[in-house]
Formats: C-alpha cells, structure tokens, sequence
C-alpha cells in the first residue's frame, strides 16, 4: 500500500458512515423477489433458437452423447466413511463408487459375484418418428422442441462386453417400443480374480438376454438372433488380448466409468435428501442433474445411498419427470463356484426366444460397405469419390432409423492423419429435419448464405449460429470416438436432390480444401462405376 | 483496514454457498438463503457509492429483482456470483446517477443533510460531505473502484474481475483515482481552513 492509499485509508477511517443494513428494507425486498420468483415463467426463453437451447442444455447435450446414461450403470457401490454428511462432488462420488466397485471385483478367496436388477419403464406416449410428422405438418417452436427433445432422449442403457482383443464392445439394453408395462432385466456376474476368467449373464424371466464371458482361451458373446434362437459367438483371444485390471471397467454395473467421461462433465449434485426404501433401508438420496434453460431440473439421477452400509443401494434415472429405469443391488458376495460354467458355449443351444419378450439386447451400429449403403438406403446417399487428403482410413456406419422407420441413419467417419478427422452424417430423419428448418429460413425471409456451390450441384453453408454449430460437431465427432477440437468447424450440405447432410470437420480447412472434398461428392450407388470409368 | 465492512469468509461457509448456488436454481428456499448473504454487502456498496440511504436501498432492491431475472442464466460459484451481483450493483449505480441526473441534487441534498448534521457529529460529518463531494466528482469508473479498494475490501485482481479489466489497469486508475482525491481533499480543507480564518476575523 502506498503513501496516497494509507492517507486516504487514515482518512476514511474518521468517518462515520450511515450503511448499516436496514432489517426492513432487507425482508421486505425478499417478500417482493419471493413474489416476482412465483410469477416468473419457467418456459420464459422460448423464444431463444432452439439450437442455442440445446447447446444450453446440459441434459439434453449428455444425453445426446449418453454419457450420463454410463454413469447410471457406472455405478452400484459407493463407499465413504460411516455417518459421512460432508459435502462432495458428483465426481467423488462417481470416484468412489468406482474404487468401491473395483474392490469387489477383486477380492480374494473366490469367485466375486454380483447381482443387480434393472427395471425398465415405458416411453413417452408420443414416438419420436409422430413428433417429426407433427413437425413437418406445421413447424412450431414447440413442435421443434418437443421433436429435439424426444430425439436426444435415449431410452436405452448401455451395456458392455469384452471382445477377443480385449476391447470393448457395447450393446443397447431397450425396452421394446410396443411395451406398456416395467419389465424387470436380472444383471448377473461372476469374476475369478486368480485367472481373469469371468462370465456375465443378463436374464428376463430365466430367459438369457445376453452374456458374455471369458474361460481362459475363449471369448464368449451370447445374444438373441433376430429369428429368437440364442446365439453363441465363441472367439479365440488374440495375442494382444488382456484382462483389463479393472474388470468393473467392462462387467455390469461398473461399465465405461474409469476415463470414460470428462470431470467437468458429471451433473452436479442438486440435492441431498433421506428417505426410507420399500425393503426397510434408510438412505441418503443424491440428486444429480443439470438445470435445464429455466431453471428446473427434471432429467436427473437419484442415488441412494444406504446410511447404514454406505453403499448405493439403488439409482433412478428421471427423464423429464418420468422415471426410466431403476437399477437395484441385490447381491455383492463371495462364492466358490458361478451358477454359470466360464465356457458359454456349454449353455442349452437354439433356446426359443419367449413369446412377447419386450426387452431386448442390440449391438446398435453396423459396420458396412459404400455398396450396402447403396443398397439399404431409401432416398438418396452420398459418398466421397476421393477421400479427403488428409485422412486415412475410413469407415461407414449404419444405424437403424427409428425416427423415418424405413431409412438408415448412415455416419462417414474418415480418422485422419493430422487429427481434422471427418464425419459425415445423412439419412431420411436428417434430411427430413434439415428440410424443415431450411423451409422456415425461406419462409421467415432469413437468407442463406452458401460458403461453396460446387458444380455438379452441392453447396455447403456454415450454420449461422456457432454455438449450434460447435454442438452438433461435438456431437457427431464425439459419437463417433473422437476428441472434439477447440476449432471444429462444421457445414451443412445440400444435394442435387435437394436432400440434406452434415459434415463435421474436426478443425479447420482451408478453401480449397473443402471444395476439394465437396466436387467429390457422388451419389452411393455410381461410388466404383466412375474409377473405371475411362 | 478500519472502513471495511467486508467480513473475510472462511473456506466452509464457501464450499457451502457453492452448493446453495447450484440448490438455488431451483429452489426458493436457497435462493432466499442466497440473498440474504449477500445482502448486506451489496447494500453498503450502494451506501457507500450514493452517500444516500434511500438511494442505496433502492438501488439494492434494484440489483437484487435483476438477480432474479437473470439467475438462470449464472452459472459460477459463489466467489463469482458476489463478484456479478458487485457488477450488477455497479451498473445500476452508475445508471441511477446518469439517468436520474441525482448527481447535483444528490451534493445539494447530501450538502443539507450534512450540514444539518455537523452541528451533532461535529469534525466526522465534515469529512464525509468532502469526501462525498470528492468522490462524485470523479469518474463513475473512479468511483466504483475507490469503493470496492477501500470500502468493499476488495484485491485488485476482484475489482479487476467485477471490471471486466485486468488487474494491471485497476492499479493505474486507482493511482489516477487516488491523485485526484488527494488534490481535491487538499483543495477542500484549505477552502474551508480559510472559511474558518475569514469568520474567525
């Protein structure tokens, strides 16, 4: 401090001041911010784009990336000091549970078993597929949101096995679409910290939905074909194949959790209440989600946490206000043998599937050929002829499409060499939406402005607001394995055809660059035709 | 630092408003909670920037009805919602003294109240009408940041961040704000030490 601020400090210091808070005034002022708190609307930003709105939205941002839907079945044991009523993070939490978890797995003196219940609940009464008709017959902010909404609300869990190279594999665990009722999935699994070997079993009504399981030399996934017989895969482990020293990492419950998501992005804790389960078991309730663009938060997960074991004995996922799915522990213990052999391939062969089974196990994406995406395609496709220069190699995904039931939903991911990896994102649903939103622009007077038109009949625009742009990339980027970049830069492409795709670049290219890929851009079905074309 | 009022807060009571900021999104009760901490600092901010006690408690409630408004939007933690209910509160008293035009009839009314005053207080209530008139007459920016420094017990790097500037820039325009108190203070105290001589002759 220096010679003026001491004098004016010593000066001051003289003065009487007349600033004491005014006990009136301050609890009157809070009668009226009580009453104006009241009044005020929660749908008050409404008006905002809607792309801004997601992008504002954590919920729907995670749940588009499902990654709050991993930590639902991230987690079954938490573990903290008895009586604890510190404060922590969700990301404690989530750290413990894992930790807690891993310490069951690898217990000594036999063979760790775990047993869970998932209870699934039924959707929204609206399909998503009616909600984009809904959309398209008069588009409406609430149409927009209500059809966004639905979109990027999973319904299904995640569910992982362990692939012969010791990779994972995921699967989605749904409830049927024409189920009206809960239905109830029995998460089994055993684990033999000795010699890796493991097996897990998700069952319905003593109906094997799925396992997966590993003897010592084999691989073993077991699923239900689409024709309802069990079908078993069985696969010799490769030379690079090792039991990942966390097997919560990859069985039940414990899935996906270790590195798996950034800190920053777990949903804060909301709430710390107690309640009494329906068994007698007092809990602590952890609430954690993120407020929504007004303020509430109705999408969230509850975990209760039992006061006396301190351990989770049951989590709630809350979609919007509705209850989704409840996982419970039932068992964490020690046995001397599983009630299922390590060798899948000794369970009972072509067991039919049971009539009306309305959950199911599906291993979502489908790795495919340009031809297969010619072929299963129901309007029109694109491939690059060239693939962008800077990439390497690439890789077509296929997605059915519940939105348009009779398209796909195809995704064109190149890895690249200098880490600008490219996807393409095009179907029915994505077309039909974009159409929407470019028929409204038209219709508002709004003008688009094309960034290229190449000529054989493509143009490619930046999407007008950056933060709506820096979302969808980060989704499509993301959704595909890869690390968004700060400087991602995405477009949107119309076709010939009039028929809309998405391209996320995962950081800059320069102009040429993009008209290079762009005049490459040829329907599906002529991709080969053309290279031996003279 | 005798003026300031601000109470230093411990690590706990931070952590806890931690969570009552994210309880307070949707809860009333928190929000309510909220308010009540950072009331009485964000009041005697407003005193101290107005020199008027309705004044500062209209301009409280105004801040606060804003806090409400855009509370939706905030997504920090405690240190930086004080610091954005400071900023808030800045604005708004910068406006009430532009849009009103108050700055004269503040001096002029503040003139009258402390003169009235004098009498019963004696040397302290003098001192506060120069001050008052030293201080409105610097610059709004000037002002803010002679109140945050010396009356809110803020570190430059906090004045900085309720700013908008870096801290760099606050030191220079403190010294600029501090030179010209000086100069004005001193030109004040020799006008009314020769007011005393002219009537004591």
């Amino acid at each position: 401090m220096n010679r003026d601020e001491r004098q004016f400090e010593d000066f001051i210091s003289k003065i009487k001041f007349d600033d004491e808070p005014d006990a009136g005034h301050r609890d009157n002022l809070e009668k009226k911010l009580l009453a104006v708190l009241l009044r005020q609307p929660r749908h008050k930003q409404r008006h905002l784009k809607i792309w801004r709105i997601i992008m504002k939205s954590r919920i729907t941002k995670l749940s588009a990336a499902a990654a709050v839907l991993i930590i639902i079945v991230t987690v079954s044991w938490l573990s903290s000091e008895p009586g604890s009523t510190q404060r922590i993070s969700s990301f404690t939490l989530l750290a413990r549970a894992s930790a807690a978890e891993q310490r069951l797995f690898s217990g000594t003196g036999g063979i760790a078993h775990i047993a869970n219940e998932v209870v699934l609940y039924p959707g929204q009464e609206r399909d998503v597929s009616e909600l984009l008709s809904d959309l398209e017959s008069e588009v409406t902010q609430d149409k927009n949101l209500a059809f966004i909404r639905s979109f990027l609300s999973h319904r299904w869990l995640p569910v992982y096995s362990l692939g012969a190279d010791g990779q994972p594999r995921e699967y989605k665990l749904e409830l049927a679409k024409h189920a009206d009722k809960a239905v109830t999935v029995s998460d089994l699994a055993w684990y033999d910290a000795a010699t890796g070997r493991f097996v897990r079993v998700l069952k319905m009504d003593d109906r094997v939905l799925f396992a997966n399981a590993y003897d010592g030399e084999f691989i073993y996934v077991v699923r239900n074909s689409p024709d309802g017989r069990l079908q078993i895969e069985q696969e010799a482990v490769s030379s690079a194949f090792e039991v990942p020293d966390n097997p919560a990492d990859f069985l039940g419950i414990a899935a996906g959790i270790r590195g798996s998501t950034p800190t920053e992005e777990y949903p804060p804790i909301q709430k710390v209440t107690t309640e009494t389960l329906e068994d007698g078991t007092p809990v602590r309730v952890y609430k954690l989600g993120f407020a929504d663009p007004w303020g509430g938060v109705d999408t969230y997960y509850l975990f209760k946490i039992s006061t006396d074991a301190d351990v989770i004995a049951e989590i709630e996922c809350v979609v919007e206000g509705r209850t989704t799915s409840i996982h419970r522990r039932l068992v964490a213990e020690t046995v001397d043998r599983p009630s299922y052999s390590w060798n899948l391939a000794e369970l009972a062969p072509g067991v039919a599937k049971q009539a009306g089974l309305n959950v199911d196990v599906d291993a979502g994406g489908e790795v495919i050929t340009v031809q297969q995406m010619a072929q299963r395609a129901t309007s029109a496709v694109y491939i690059f002829a060239q693939d962008p220069s800077w990439t390497s190699d690439r890789v077509i995904y296929d997605e059915p499409d519940e939105m348009s039931p009779t398209g796909r939903l195809l995704a064109t991911v190149y890895r690249a060499n200098d880490g600008r990896d490219v996807v393409m994102c095009q179907g029915e649903t994505i077309s039909r939406y974009m159409t929407v939103a470019y028929d409204k622009w038209q219709e508002l007077g709004e003008p688009v402005t094309w960034t290229y038109e190449s000529e054989n009949g493509f143009k490619a625009m930046h999407q007008k607001d950056k933060e709506g742009e820096m979302w969808w990339t980060e989704f499509a980027l993301k959704s595909s394995g890869f690390e968004p970049a700060a400087n991602r830069v995405g477009y949107i492409l119309m076709s010939p055809a009039k028929t809309f795709m998405v391209l996320a670049i995962n950081g800059p290219v320069s102009e040429q660059e993009l008209k290079n890929i762009v005049d490459s851009l040829i329907p599906a079905d002529q991709y080969g035709r053309e290279l031996i074309q003279p | 630092m005798i003026v300031g009022i601000c109470k230093l807060r411990s690590a706990a009571d931070v952590d806890e408003d931690n969570g009552l900021v994210i309880q307070a999104r949707s809860g009333r009760a928190a929000f309510v909670q909220l308010y009540r901490r950072h009331y009485d600092a964000i009041f005697r901010y407003c005193a101290h920037r107005l020199f008027d006690r309705a004044a500062a408690e209209d301009v409280t409630s105004e801040v606060f009805l804003k806090m409400v408004e855009n509370f939706h939007c905030f997504r920090g933690t405690e240190a930086q919602i004080r610091n954005w209910l400071y900023k808030i509160a800045t604005n708004a008293v910068n406006n009430h003294l532009r849009r009103m035009n108050r700055r004269n009839r503040l001096l002029r009314a503040a003139q009258e109240r402390a003169n009235s005053q004098a009498a019963d207080c004696g040397q302290s209530a003098a001192k506060l009408v120069l001050l008052k008139d030293a201080l409105l007459a610097l610059k709004p920016r000037y002002q803010t940041i002679i109140t945050l420094r010396f009356f809110e017990n803020m570190k430059l790097k906090e004045i900085a961040d309720v700013l908008g500037s870096s801290p760099g820039t606050v030191r220079s325009q403190l010294a600029r704000a501090l030179a010209k108190l000086r100069k004005q203070l001193a030109v004040e105290f020799i006008e009314e030490s020769e007011v005393i001589e002219n009537e004591q002759r």
